[in-house]
């Protein structure tokens, strides 16, 4: 008695038959010289059918009953003559109720016979094509937002990222330690991950960093690397779990909101002292104008009303000087628009020399200068001339007079800018009392031909406007030293 | 009348003006201009005779090198050394900055804060305030 008559039988089967029929597996046998085949009662149930609703035969088997595009594996696996050790395949197989995946094992049991089973995996299969397309959701979303996540077994020192992470590092393969990971990261902040990672082993302290990265391509990038320790009912640490996140273009679009920000806030402190300024002076020159005027009406002698009606001469000089001043500082923001040309730096500079010359002589000044490591610049000819003026013009005025006055100016490239270096032996500034005031329009002018604390202020927003920045150092009694950024 | 003021200002020509109108005014007996801080202080402290001090002094706060702050420091210091009379002290600025307007107000030595331009109201003013509380 063979399982595949058993559904002939009564309650007289053999328990053991009777067993394997209520199995929720269907059994087969195939004789592959005659394509004979048997069905096990279960093969019905399996399929939703009855024993013998369908006719047991290979060709209704292969042609109906097999998908059509699982039938090669099929095939395949009953053909192998080499295989005797089971041979698992997964088939469509149509049942009462439509298409239905199952996992069918395949033995050979002599030179003839081919036996197998089939279970019904539909659920699970649908349950795998699930999860598939959930994780491919996932991984494509994770792409998108460029997002991955990482591991730490602390202790085997191992590390995993997942695909997406290494994809931020730009790596094909896994980094072979922590340490690894740390040399990754660029050396100022390397010590902040290591330290994290140090701590969140020893006390499972989770940790949340920014981190500037080089990639194995060599970019440099900013990324989150978020972590979190399980730990055990002792509170060790047995694996660290977190995100690795790219946000370059989150961090580079702060970056350059807060320097925006940083501009705006420098333009408003910048305004507010400037029309602070305006007021001061002009109510000084008002202020005294209105002195004049009063003595001028009630004197009688004539002399002293020809003195008076030179001091409001005199303020009417100094107005006149420093209306021009407020007038050229208003210039700068409309003038940056102007056309820059490319400007040799010894001839402008010789010819700035050679306005000042009177002065230098009467100083006696030396002034050395060196323009071979960047000879030209594509500037505004009359920004730069004004500067090189500022520049010598207070050198010349506040030199030392206990010793000759000597200066020194040279242009040099670094990463792509321009810089200037302009320093002199003069009396210096005391940087302690007055480093934010060397720029600022400070200085009240009045009564002042020289007009002092107008000049600097002016360099600095013409070299401002175009995008540069104007630095000092200075030692009292030593000189003072700018270095200019031009472009 | 009050008998000397001082001014400590470093713009000549209101220090001419300031001269002028109290001369022609007749405000005071004795007018002393300075025109930085340094002279200002020096005479402060070499004065020998408590007689010869101010009745009231016109600082201004405008001069370079933060001068008006170097020239009270001195006067604590001088205060502290020697007792003499109330000397009124007005701080004289065309600037409308308020910092210096708060640092004006705070501190115990400075009677006024004045605005330039000033005007003869708060010129005469000043002058005969001083003379009360001289007085008083």
């Amino acid at each position: 008695m063979t399982l595949f008559d058993t559904y002939l039988f009564d309650n007289d089967t053999p328990d053991l038959a009777q067993t394997i029929n209520n199995i929720n597996a269907g059994i087969w046998e195939l004789d592959i010289s005659t394509k004979k085949v048997k069905w096990s009662v279960g093969f019905y149930n399996i399929l939703g059918y009855a024993p013998g609703e369908i006719e047991c035969s290979y060709l209704n088997l292969v042609d109906n009953i097999i998908y059509y595009q699982d039938r090669a594996t099929f095939l395949t696996s009953i053909d192998t003559d080499t295989i005797k050790q089971p041979e698992i395949t997964y088939l469509r197989l149509l049942t009462k109720s439509g298409f239905e995946w199952f996992q069918n094992t395949i033995q050979r049991r002599d030179n003839l016979k081919t036996v197998g089973t089939i279970i019904n995996i539909n659920q699970f299969k649908f349950l795998e094509f699930e999860l598939e397309t959930n994780s491919n959701l996932v991984s494509e979303t994770n792409r998108l937002v460029k997002f991955g996540t990482w591991e730490i077994d602390p202790l085997a020192n191992k590390l995993f990222l997942s695909e997406e992470a290494l994809h931020i590092f730009e790596l094909q393969n896994q980094f072979d330690s922590i340490e690894e990971l740390i040399e990754y990261v660029e050396p100022e902040h390397r010590p902040l991950l290591k330290v994290a990672i140090d701590d969140c082993i020893k006390t499972g302290r989770p940790f949340h960093l920014d981190l500037l990265v080089r990639t194995d391509k060599g970019n440099v990038i900013w990324v989150k690397i978020k972590a979190v320790a399980d730990i055990d009912g002792y509170g060790k640490c047995l694996f660290i779990k977190g995100i690795i996140q790219d946000i370059d273009l989150v961090k580079r679009q702060e970056e350059n909101l807060k320097t925006s920000l940083n501009t705006v806030n420098d333009n408003n402190k910048r305004l507010q002292n400037f029309a602070y300024i305006v007021s001061h002076n002009l109510r000084s020159y008002a202020g005294n104008l209105k002195l004049m005027l009063n003595l001028h009406d009630e004197s009688k002698d004539a002399d002293d009303r020809k003195e008076i009606l030179s001091h409001i001469k005199s303020i009417s000089n100094s107005l006149d000087v420093t209306i021009k001043h407020l007038t050229e500082i208003v210039t700068i923001d409309t003038s940056k628009n102007n056309e820059k040309t490319l400007i040799e730096f010894e001839l402008l500079f010789k010819n700035i020399i050679n306005a000042l010359k009177s002065n230098i002589q009467e100083t006696n000044a030396t002034i050395n200068y060196d323009f071979t490591k960047c000879s030209h610049v594509y500037y505004l000819p009359a920004y730069l001339e004004s500067i090189f003026h500022n520049l010598l013009s207070n050198s010349l005025k506040y030199r030392n007079p206990d010793r000759p006055l000597i200066i020194t100016c040279e242009s040099y490239i670094k990463d792509d800018h321009i810089f200037i270096v302009f320093e002199d032996n003069g009396i210096g500034i005391d940087m302690k009392r007055y480093g934010d005031k060397v720029f600022g329009l400070y200085q009240k002018f009045h009564n002042n031909q020289d007009a002092q604390g107008v000049g600097l202020y002016i360099t600095r927003n013409q070299i401002e406007s175009l995008g540069g920045c104007i630095e000092v150092e200075s030692t009292v009694n030593a000189g003072t030293k700018f270095l200019i950024k031009l472009t | 009348m009050i008998s000397t003021a001082w001014i400590i200002d470093d713009d000549d020509i209101y220090r001419y003006g300031f001269r002028k109108f109290v001369t022609n005014k007749v405000l005071c007996k004795n007018l002393f201009d300075f025109g930085n801080t340094s002279d200002a202080i020096d005479t402060l402290t070499n004065l020998q005779e408590a007689l010869n001090l101010p009745d009231v002094i016109f600082l201004s706060v405008d001069m370079e090198n933060m001068g008006c702050w170097k020239f009270m420091n001195a006067f604590e210091i001088f205060k502290a050394q020697r007792s003499f009379k109330k000397i009124a002290i007005y701080l004289v600025t065309s600037s409308i900055n308020y910092l210096d307007i708060e640092r004006g107000h705070d501190h115990p030595d400075i009677t006024d804060y004045m605005i330039k331009p000033l005007n003869s109201q708060q010129f005469i003013h000043a002058f005969e305030d001083s003379f009360l509380t001289k007085t008083a």
